[in-house]
């Protein structure tokens, strides 16, 4: 089995900032009890941008960047669980903006919080078989679509955003685990159906999956890998609760410093948050640590990244890969 | 003796100051215990002793020594 690599990154967010002060004019909340519970003091929402226009412009930052013939890409594949459309895809419409090659499949994923992880499997799959040399994978969410702006439990968690990668076969190492447990109860958002479309969570047993879940991702996924985290250059968890990393951080105290944690400015983004984090990681590296232009990923020296997460679903999924 | 051990278990799960748990200190009140260090503090008795504990018996859980009491008629 080949390895996986990303070859390269790009984000895109909305241009309106809504802080935890902004919060508390809508619900009864305020920065200190947000901060305190979440970690989150900032998040993005969409105003003229849609998870469409995000993804588009995401793609093409990471498209830009990997300077690489477009008519190589073999396939868009989109996570998300707020698309514009219900049908065309998120990713078509990436394929048409981006004046992409029609001979692709492009689709769209629904996996939730875990779906960027679920895509990457997919990913691998098409390049591990031969079948593409390059692969886009994007992760785009317009959550404030879906969100209560009544209900302070949930309302002050989530926010919009997007984010891209290519990935290409390498001779490195790729090694994932993937779970599915079909659960209504912990969280949930009805749809097409007449009914309101809105998210509900019970908090106390997503807490309880989300740890159980992020230690179990990045426990077999190392013995998949037969690594261990002294190998693993960055950890980078979905970003769903700065309270859920830091549980999960204690276990690894020596390794605390791997996990980046950008909850605070994004909120909960949901499939985006996992490649968010991976421009931001792999972007500040190669500022410096490639002579490459700003958002190439240094070729010299891949780095070993653990990414782990877990949503609704319930789904949950650990990968190793180089970037 | 399960006194001991759930003060162990308090001071490592929610790294609050030893000396405030006493058996009438209050979860919320004095330990400053809110609701998710609650949920790791459950999940943590629940390794530790090798039980479970629903979500309504967490609930019930106001001073140390309801989750003292809990334990031992667990245990006993």
């Amino acid at each position: 089995m080949k390895g996986l690599r990303i070859v390269s990154t790009g984000r895109a967010l909305p241009k309106t900032a809504v802080s935890n002060e902004d919060m508390s004019k809508l619900v009864d909340t305020n920065d200190e009890w947000i901060t305190a519970r979440t970690g989150i003091k900032n998040r993005y929402k969409c105003q003229d941008e849609s998870c469409v226009s995000l993804a588009i412009k995401a793609a093409g930052i990471a498209l830009e960047r990997a300077g690489i013939d477009k008519n190589e890409i073999g396939a868009v594949i989109t996570a998300t669980s707020t698309p514009d459309y219900i049908f065309p895809s998120v990713s078509c419409m990436i394929q048409k903006e981006l004046g992409l090659s029609e001979e692709i499949a492009a689709f769209d994923v629904s996996a939730a919080c875990t779906g960027f992880l679920y895509g990457l499997r997919i990913a691998h799959g098409f390049v591990n078989s031969g079948m593409s040399k390059y692969i886009l994978l994007v992760g785009s969410e317009q959550l404030s679509r879906i969100i209560d702006y009544s209900d302070r439990s949930t309302c002050i968690l989530f926010g919009d955003g997007a984010a891209a990668v290519i990935v290409k076969a390498s001779d490195g190492i790729f090694a994932q685990k993937t779970w599915t447990r079909g659960d209504l109860d912990a969280l949930s958002c009805d749809g097409v159906n007449g009914k309101e479309c809105f998210v509900h969570m019970n908090g106390h047993k997503v807490f309880r999956f989300a740890v159980t879940a992020m230690e179990q991702g990045i426990k077999e996924v190392l013995e998949k890998a037969g690594l261990t985290l002294s190998d693993i250059d960055y950890v980078v968890c979905h970003q769903a609760n700065k309270r859920i990393i830091e549980h999960v951080k204690k276990k690894y105290q020596e390794h605390a410093h791997k996990f980046h944690v950008n909850i605070d400015e994004y909120g909960n983004t949901s499939a985006a948050s996992i490649p968010i984090v991976l421009d931001e990681i792999l972007n500040e590296k190669s500022d410096t640590a490639s002579a490459g232009k700003q958002g190439e990923v240094s070729i010299a020296q891949p780095r070993k990244i653990l990414c782990v997460g877990f949503g609704a679903g319930l789904t949950w999924s650990g990968a190793v890969l180089e970037g | 003796m399960t006194f001991e051990k759930v003060k162990e278990i308090i001071v490592e799960t929610i790294s609050c100051d030893e000396d405030k748990i006493t058996l009438d200190a209050s979860l919320k009140d004095d330990l400053g215990i809110d609701s998710l260090d609650a949920m790791e503090l459950s999940m943590a008795l629940e390794e530790n002793f090798s039980l479970t504990i629903d979500e309504e018996e967490l609930q019930k859980f106001v001073t140390v020594r309801n989750i003292v009491e809990f334990l031992d008629k667990q245990n006993g």
